[in-house]
């Protein structure tokens, strides 16, 4: 049991990292960024690109190459349609992740590639009986540190404060005077941060890359932000780890021939949750019902 | 589901088709005056590209062989490609696109699962198919009728082979790590289960399910590690089998792997750096160390042709492919699909390049075909045996 729950908050860990991601963009502008994948998966093949680096480097790097396309994405495809409709941002989400998998795909072919990233932080060490990954420690370690420091971000920074008053009221916000290209910008570069960490850290477990492996985690990071309830940042942290948990546990304790029905079963116990917390876990009521 | 609404969609455009059918096109056995065309409903995109590829390229080569001795009956070869884009849906329009440029005979995707459309499709024509390796039992006439052909090795007995291998290693304790999205896995792994289990002392202890699209495989090494097993078979593909042997490894569990075809070729290794103890079944080794000189010569006229190695060995079944198509159409001296098909499953025990290769008219996927049992250690791949119908023999 012990065992699962370490697994658990592993792999929440990397969800949460996702789900906030996602969660930024949509409680400040009402943006359901389909993107978000495909920035996964930029900062996936530009680790490919720059693995023979000292890692430090290569991930300052992939961090930058990241954030600098979350950036030109807003800049380019979603500040042309700000005030339009949530509709129109949707598809042109889409769009746009269609177009860069497209581009992925051109430049790397379909092929899976595969890359040794972290090797060394592979390994397991015994805390009390456990095995625990070396990773996986990083991945909850490295998680707690970047949710610490954007809470504090965003209390204690003036651009940290605009960018909460902007996602509950953006409308009143600019009327007040806060800049609002400056605050959605800022807004997507610490998305594409928080997506380039998730890269590292999947590339690093999974040691392969295929243009499509965005498309995975941005549904589970939906998914999470789902259930732990819509436009509340910390709330998606939440959904994320309860689950990672559901799944974990799924994994372990069914048996052999229903393990294959797991994701099915987990979609089935978000069901019945939203069924009675329509907000989701965390989420406030009079806010956006499921 | 979705292949049975391609084969209602297959059945209602063959109905449909039926005017063009009868004035002469892509059904008509008759042999055209120019060269006879062979159409590649393949992957040229997406997930089963990689694996389209190869066996592509083999008959290229078996093409060109062929015509520079003249041809078949005074036909040269000529291939035709369309592009399914590893999509099923698509699957039946391509190959109903290249019937219509006077295909004669198709070859479909290496998979069950995404190369059945296009079997349909032609099938319904009264054109052999031929997938060149797809491995799943359904591949066969049950299911597809009696004009599809699989020059693949049927995953079972593959695995049987493989199973058979494991036992005599002195492995007795199996576990079963199944990626159930696939139906070449779900049978690899119910034959090893099935073969394995029945042998003397030996046992499947425990079995979990991995799946490509999983992050983390850390239950499933965790539960491996308790079962006390001695030797793991992955019934799984890349890339996330790749994925699922590195966590392994990084968990530090070291004991030895088994897995099967899809697993053939070198490009998922950076993913597990130095994995030791990994075996599987292959048509040949790729590396020229394979016990047979002609597999060996393929492979390096292989190289020379297209300016890079061949991926995986399935590269292969292309040629053989094109070698039986070439040989029952000269001997039924017809393209006529029932008439061609009837040719194939008299040819006997035919001596292709993958060994000698028969069909009959129950069964068009090959069952006795020698596994060549491969082990990699460190990054160097090596054949250790050669196993038909779960005995090991001498081959080369």
């Amino acid at each position: 049991m012990a065992q699962n729950l370490v697994n658990a908050l592993s792999l929440g860990s990397l969800y949460a990292l996702i789900a906030l991601g996602i969660a930024l963009l949509f409680s400040i502008m009402g943006l359901i960024n389909f993107a978000h994948g495909e920035l996964i998966t930029v900062g996936g093949y530009a680790l490919l690109a720059f693995h023979r680096l000292p890692f430090a480097v290569a991930a300052g790097l992939v961090v930058a190459v990241v954030v600098a396309a979350a950036l030109l994405m807003e800049r380019l495809a979603f500040r042309p349609v700000r005030g339009a409709s949530g509709e129109t941002m949707l598809m042109t989400s889409f769009a746009l992740s269609l177009l860069i998998q497209g581009g992925v795909l051109l430049k790397e072919g379909a092929d899976p590639q595969s890359v040794d990233v972290l090797g060394g932080l592979g390994a397991s060490i015994d805390v009390g009986g456990l095995s625990v990954g070396r990773l996986d420690l990083a991945i909850v370690g490295v998680t707690a540190v970047l949710l610490a420091g954007l809470a504090w971000f965003l209390r204690a920074t003036p651009l940290g404060v605009q960018m909460r008053a902007a996602a509950e009221d953006f409308t009143m916000a600019r009327a007040l005077g806060i800049r609002a290209d400056r605050v959605v910008a800022t807004a997507f570069g610490v998305s594409g941060a928080f997506a380039a960490v998730a890269a590292v850290f999947l590339v690093a477990r999974t040691g392969t890359l295929t243009p499509s492996m965005g498309l995975s985690p941005v549904l589970v990071g939906f998914v999470a932000i789902v259930l732990g309830g819509l436009g509340r940042l910390w709330a998606a942290a939440i959904g994320a780890y309860v689950l990672a948990a559901l799944s974990v546990m799924l994994q372990a304790y069914l048996p052999g021939g229903l393990a294959a029905y797991r994701d099915a079963l987990v979609y089935l116990g978000i069901i019945v949750i939203l069924l009675f917390r329509p907000h989701g876990i965390a989420g406030r009521p009079g806010g956006v019902r499921v | 589901m979705l292949l049975l609404v391609a084969g209602i969609l297959a059945v209602v455009t063959a109905g449909c088709g039926s005017d063009e059918d009868t004035s002469g096109t892509s059904s008509s056995g008759k042999l055209p005056d120019g060269p006879i065309t062979i159409g590649m409903a393949i992957a040229r995109s997406g997930l089963a590209a990689p694996y389209d590829l190869g066996p592509a390229r083999g008959a290229e080569l078996a093409v060109a062989d062929i015509n520079d001795k003249g041809g078949v009956l005074g036909h040269p070869l000529k291939l035709v490609y369309g592009d399914t884009k590893s999509d099923r849906a698509l699957g039946t329009t391509v190959a109903l696109d290249l019937l219509g440029k006077s295909a004669k005979v198709m070859v479909v995707t290496c998979d069950f699962d995404l190369g059945s459309p296009a079997a349909i499709a032609a099938t319904s024509k009264n054109v052999v198919a031929f997938t060149p390796c797809a491995g799943s039992s359904q591949f066969d006439v049950p299911t597809l009728g009696p004009l599809a052909y699989s020059m693949g090795t049927e995953a079972g007995a593959a695995a049987r082979n493989v199973a058979q291998f494991a036992y005599d290693q002195g492995y007795r304790k199996a576990y079963l790590w199944l990626d159930p999205s696939i139906s070449q896995t779900k049978n690899t792994c119910a034959s090893f289960e099935k073969s394995f289990g029945a042998l003397p002392d030996a046992k499947v202890v425990g079995q979990d399910t991995i799946q490509q699209q999983d992050t983390s495989f850390s239950v499933q090494v965790a539960k491996l590690r308790d079962s006390g097993a001695d030797v793991l078979e992955l019934c799984s593909y890349n890339p996330g089998a790749g994925a699922a042997l590195r966590e392994l490894r990084a968990a530090g569990v070291d004991i030895p792997v088994t897995s099967h075809l899809a697993m053939d070729g070198s490009y998922w290794l950076e993913a597990v750096p130095n994995l030791k103890d990994f075996y599987y079944d292959a048509f040949g080794s790729l590396y020229g160390n394979d016990p047979r000189a002609d597999v060996n010569t393929f492979f390096s006229r292989y190289q020379a042709k297209f300016g890079e190695p061949a991926v995986t060995s399935y590269a292969l079944t292309g040629y053989a492919t094109v070698q039986v198509i070439a040989k029952a159409i000269e001997q039924a001296k017809t393209t006529d699909g029932a008439a061609l098909a009837k040719a194939i499953d008299g040819l006997g025990s035919f001596e292709t390049i993958l060994g000698p290769t028969g069909y009959s008219a129950e069964h068009h996927i090959v069952a006795d075909r020698p596994s060549v049992i491969m082990s990699l250690d460190a990054g160097k791949f090596t054949p250790v045996a050669t196993y038909v119908r779960a005995a090991e023999s001498k081959v080369g």
